[in-house]
């Protein structure tokens, strides 16, 4: 295979980059809180591979990125299963409708991923009780900020793989 | 008007809301790790091992090079309260008996002989904002079960383990709101509830609820387990208050307490899998 080949097993790259910002998130980056706050990149990855990938294809990645963080211990429910499904389907539909494959679309659909997924969270522990109102722009907010510090990585690497597949 | 969305990918959403619905029964229902979650943890377990000994050595390469001054002068500090606490040691009374308080710094065991305990290592932090949990190097495989307290070397307690795969656990912390821990104001005798509040957690502060409207508590009191429910052991640290309040009802009291453990400065936990029960 030649090195400007075509990629034989894209989506295992795309499962390999996502593990890679899985272990980047929680192996690394789990000891440099700004703000108080950790990064969440799997949103951002589940936003780029969709806007390459469309509505279909993203939204079982979204599935898998989704199954594979709930049973990893990264969330307590299977809520994030569903969320990054929908957020999958969302971008992809949006890339291959709407939006062009650029970094500014993907920087979009990752801040509107992370708003789906963390805001889904926020607002349901908001609804009983769990927390008050200004987890918005204590938690949600900077989270958000400091996830799309890493989204030019994620892009980048994404839209290699897609190149080469 | 083409749809926007095809029957595909309506059949891959609703897939993924009964598969999400179903992960959400079982975590409900049972208590215990799942298999996919076991597998996975153990498939993690290398990469979380690595990782957090690479992270290890860069922390204490930056702290070597950015820290020093700051470790020299707590150096210096703590050299003068071991000092003062020689001092005390020699002052205080019956010399037959061994001064409790060195025993709760250096020697867990013999402070706690009832307790049978399995060190493990921390190999990952959860990232979740709205929780507060991590990953050691220790699980079913050593006797690591869900539900058994997690402390450190010197009895103050860290929290409980909530997943345990075959050499992995996730211990959650008594800061996180899912844990709730029977416990006891030592020097009032107040009996309260150990909970973790999101609010606080991001202060690394829980709460002290369900205290008695007329209890009599001071900023610095001790607050320990009381081993109600056998679900952990008694008489371990928790923590020490921090404020007093009276509940909205106005009935019961609540305190702000401070953990006794320094959550940022964990590598080393200890997973109590036996105690003896009082009574």
């Amino acid at each position: 295979m030649s090195v400007t080949g075509k990629l034989p097993h894209k989506w295992l790259a795309y499962g390999g980059c996502a593990l890679l910002f899985y272990i980047l998130q929680t192996m690394v980056l789990s000891r440099f809180q700004i703000a108080g706050v950790y990064p969440m990149l799997l949103p951002v990855v589940i936003a780029c591979v969709a806007l390459f990938e469309g509505p279909e294809a993203g939204s079982l990645f979204g599935l898998a990125a989704g199954l594979f963080w709930c049973f990893s211990g990264g969330a307590k429910n299977g809520m994030y299963v569903f969320l990054f499904t929908v957020s999958g389907a969302l971008a992809g539909l949006a890339g291959a409708r709407v939006f062009a494959r650029s970094f500014k679309s993907a920087l979009l659909w990752s801040v509107i991923t992370l708003l789906i997924t963390e805001g889904m969270v926020f607002l349901f522990r908001l609804a009983v009780g769990q927390l008050e109102l200004s987890a918005l722009w204590t938690v949600l907010l900077p989270e958000t900020a400091y996830s799309l510090i890493f989204s030019p990585a994620v892009y980048w690497l994404v839209h290699k793989i897609h190149g080469r597949g | 008007m083409k749809k926007i969305f095809s029957t595909r990918l309506r059949v891959i959403l609703a897939a993924s809301a009964v598969l999400a619905a179903l992960i959400i029964i079982f975590s409900t229902v049972f208590s215990s790790t799942s298999v996919f979650s076991n597998a996975v943890g153990v498939i993690l377990s290398p990469f979380r091992s690595a990782a957090s000994a690479i992270a290890n050595r860069f922390e204490d390469l930056y702290g070597y090079m950015y820290e020093f001054d700051g470790i020299k002068a707590e150096n210096q500090l703590l050299k003068e309260q071991i000092a003062q606490m020689e001092q005390e040691v020699r002052d205080a009374e019956s010399a037959s008996e061994e001064n409790t308080r060195l025993r709760e710094l250096l020697n867990l065991r013999e402070k706690r002989s009832d307790l049978q305990f399995e060190a493990a290592t921390v190999v990952s932090w959860d990232t979740s904002n709205w929780g507060s949990c991590f990953t050691v190097s220790k699980g079913t495989r050593s006797g690591v079960e869900v539900g058994m307290c997690v402390i450190t070397e010197t009895g103050a307690v860290i929290g409980t383990v909530t997943e345990a795969g075959l050499n992995w656990a996730t211990v959650t912390t008594i800061l996180d709101d899912s844990v709730e821990i029977g416990a006891m104001v030592f020097r009032s005798g107040d009996i309260g509830v150990a909970q973790g509040k999101f609010d606080l957690m991001k202060d690394g502060l829980f709460r002290l609820s369900y205290l008695p409207a007329d209890a009599q508590l001071r900023n610095g009191d001790t607050v320990l387990t009381t081993g109600a429910g056998e679900m952990f052991p008694g008489d371990l640290v928790l923590g020490y208050i921090k404020d007093v309040g009276m509940e909205d009802s106005g009935t019961t009291k609540y305190a702000i307490v401070e953990p006794a453990v320094s959550f940022s400065d964990l590598v080393q936990v200890f997973i109590v899998t036996s105690y003896e029960i009082d009574g």
